[in-house]
C-alpha cells in the first residue's frame, strides 16, 4: 500500500516502486515491446508518464513482459518471455498486460503501470486478483507508448486497493500538447475525496453479461455483493443491451484494431530503429528484418488489418466496423441514462491453464469473455476489482462510469472494496518467493 | 490471382514487407476463413451514415 501521507512533502509517489510495461519509452533504457524487432531499442525519451512519476518520486524497478506489441491475452506470445500467474503457475496471467498484473499481484510492486487496447488491464487485474483501472480516453497521455490501435489504446495500471488507484490518477492524469487526444480537463484530487456512501447512487447490474456466466460459484460471489451494496444505500436497477449487438463486439474489434495495427507498425522496418536483418538492399533488409523481427502470430494480424483496409474491402470491412462500433456504443450510453455506474462480471471464468489458452482468438467467442472491449470502443473510466476466488483462483467485476466520471468510479470502489474486504490483497507466500528463490 | 490462394497470401505479405511460409499461410487460413464466415456483421448489417 502506498502511504501518502509519509510522502507529502517529496512527491505523491516518493520512493514508491514501480514496474512500467515494456511498451512504455524510458530514455536510455531498453524498451521492446516484447517483439524481437525492438529488440535493441533504446529509446532517446521518455514517455510523458515516466516524467510525471519521476516528478512524483517514484522508483522504477524493472520493465515487466508484455504480449508481443500489445496484441494478446495471454501474455505467452513474448519474445522476452511468457508470465505466469502467481496464484498457479500453470495458468495465464492474462494479458497483454499480464507481467504487470502478476507483479502486483505478486507482491513485489503496489503500482505498475500498463495499457488497455482491448481489457489488457482489467482481464488480466481480474485473473491475479488486483485492482486494474483503464480511466476515460483522453485523461492520461500516450505520448512515447508503442501503440497498438490508436482509436482504443488506453494507459492503464495496477494496484492492490481503491485509494492507491485514485491517488497514481491524480499523478498519471493531465493534458498534454504533446498528445493531442488529451484532455484539458481538470484532474481532481481523487484520493482526498475518496467517499464510500451508496446514498443517492444508481448501480446498474449488467443482466446481459451476468446472463451469459455458466460458473455458479462466480454468480453466488457476484450478487451477494450486490445484495450488500444495496444494504449500503445503493438502487440497484438492471441494465441491458441487445444481444445482437454484444456479439459483434468481437468482429468489430478485431476488425479495427488489426487494421490500426497495421498501418502502426509500419515504421517497424529495420531501418529508423530496432533490429536490422542483413539484404541486398533496402527492400530486402525490410523484409527480412519484418519477417524475422514478427513473431508468425503478429504477421498474421498484420496480414488480416491489411485485408481489411484494401481498397475493395474497406467500406465493406473498416468503415462497417466502424460504424457498427459507434452504434454499440449509442446503446452502451443508454445504459447509463439509468444508472451512476454499470456492474458487472469481469471475467466469466478463472485463469485459463497455460497449455489450454490461445492467443488465436480472431473467430467469434462468447460476449462474456470480451465485454469489457465496449469500455475501449466508448472510451468510459472502468476499473477492476477482486471479488473473491473461485477454485482458489481470483475472480472479480468491473465497474465503469460516465467519461471523466473517475471520482464516482473511484467512490463506488471504495464500497466495494469494503463490501468484499479485499484490500492490499496479494499472493500470501511472498516469503517464499523471497527467501526460498532469490537466495 | 484466386482470392485466398496461396499465392494471394504471399502478395499480402510481401505488401506488408515480410514473408509468410506456406505453413504460416495454411494457418492463417484456417484462423481467417471460417471467422469471416462467422462474422454477422460482414451479411446482415448495413448501417446507415
Amino acid at each position: 500500500m502506498i502511504d501518502e501521507d509519509a510522502n507529502t512533502n517529496a512527491g505523491k509517489l516518493a520512493g514508491v516502486p514501480v514496474a512500467l510495461k515494456d511498451n512504455i519509452s524510458t530514455c536510455g533504457i531498453k524498451t521492446t515491446a516484447s517483439s524481437r524487432i525492438l529488440d535493441n531499442y533504446v529509446p532517446v525519451y521518455d514517455a510523458t508518464i515516466v516524467k510525471k512519476l519521476r516528478e512524483a518520486g517514484a522508483d522504477f524497478v524493472c520493465k515487466a513482459s508484455m504480449d508481443e506489441l500489445g496484441m494478446g491475452g495471454t501474455n505467452k506470445n513474448a519474445y522476452t518471455g511468457a508470465v505466469h500467474n502467481p496464484y498457479d503457475l500453470d495458468r495465464i496471467p492474462g494479458g497483454s498486460s499480464g507481467g504487470c498484473a502478476a507483479l502486483v499481484a505478486a507482491g513485489c510492486v503496489p503500482l505498475a503501470i500498463g495499457t488497455d487496447t482491448g481489457d489488457s488491464v482489467r482481464k488480466p487485474a481480474a485473473y491475479c486478483g488486483v485492482v486494474g483501472v483503464k480511466p476515460t480516453y483522453g485523461r492520461i497521455s500516450r505520448y512515447g507508448i508503442i501503440p497498438y490501435a490508436s482509436s482504443l489504446d488506453h494507459v492503464g495500471y495496477f494496484t492492490t486497493n481503491v485509494k492507491d488507484a485514485a491517488l497514481a490518477l491524480e499523478v498519471l492524469a493531465g493534458r498534454d500538447d504533446h498528445d493531442m487526444t488529451s484532455s484539458y480537463k481538470e484532474v481532481g484530487e481523487y484520493s482526498k475525496l475518496l467517499n464510500s456512501d451508496l446514498t443517492n447512487k444508481t448501480i446498474g447490474v449488467f443482466k446481459t453479461v451476468f446472463d451469459e456466466v455458466e460458473n455458479e460459484e462466480l454468480k453466488a460471489q457476484f450478487n451477494s455483493l450486490v445484495s450488500k451494496l444495496e444494504e449500503k444505500g445503493a438502487k440497484i436497477v438492471n441494465v441491458e443491451m441487445p444481444k445482437e449487438y454484444m456479439e459483434l463486439i468481437a468482429p468489430v474489434y478485431k476488425t479495427i484494431a488489426n487494421a490500426e495495427a497495421t498501418a502502426n507498425h509500419s515504421n517497424l522496418d529495420g531501418i529508423r530503429f530496432g533490429m536490422r536483418e542483413e539484404g541486398q538492399d533496402l527492400e530486402e533488409v525490410m523484409t527480412n528484418t519484418r519477417t524475422k523481427g514478427f513473431s508468425s502470430y503478429v504477421r498474421a494480424r498484420f496480414v488480416i488489418g491489411s485485408y481489411s483496409l484494401f481498397e475493395e474491402n474497406q467500406d465493406r470491412l473498416f468503415r462497417k466496423a466502424q460504424k457498427i462500433r459507434r452504434l454499440i456504443v449509442q446503446a452502451y450510453a443508454k445504459m447509463f441514462e439509468e444508472c451512476d455506474a454499470v456492474l458487472s462480471v469481469a471475467a466469466p471464468t478463472i485463469a485459463p491453464l497455460i497449455h489450454e489458452s490461445s492467443n488465436v482468438r480472431f473467430g467469434v467467442s462468447s460476449f462474456a469473455e470480451e465485454h469489457m472491449q465496449l469500455q475501449n470502443f466508448s472510451g468510459y473510466p472502468s476499473i477492476t476489482l477482486p471479488l473473491g476466488k473461485v477454485d482458489s483462483m481470483p475472480v472479480a467485476v468491473n465497474l465503469t462510469c460516465k467519461p471523466f466520471e473517475e471520482q464516482k468510479m473511484f467512490d463506488v470502489s471504495s464500497a466495494i472494496e469494503e463490501c468484499t474486504g479485499l484490500k492490499d490483497n496479494v499472493w500470501r507466500d511472498r516469503n517464499e518467493l523471497f527467501c526460498n528463490n532469490w537466495y | 490471382m484466386e482470392k485466398f490462394s496461396t499465392e494471394y497470401f504471399h502478395k499480402l505479405a510481401n505488401d506488408l514487407k515480410f514473408d509468410l511460409s506456406d505453413e504460416e499461410i495454411e494457418e492463417l487460413k484456417k484462423i481467417l476463413l471460417p471467422s469471416r464466415s462467422k462474422y454477422p456483421f460482414l451479411k446482415k448489417w448495413t448501417p446507415k451514415g
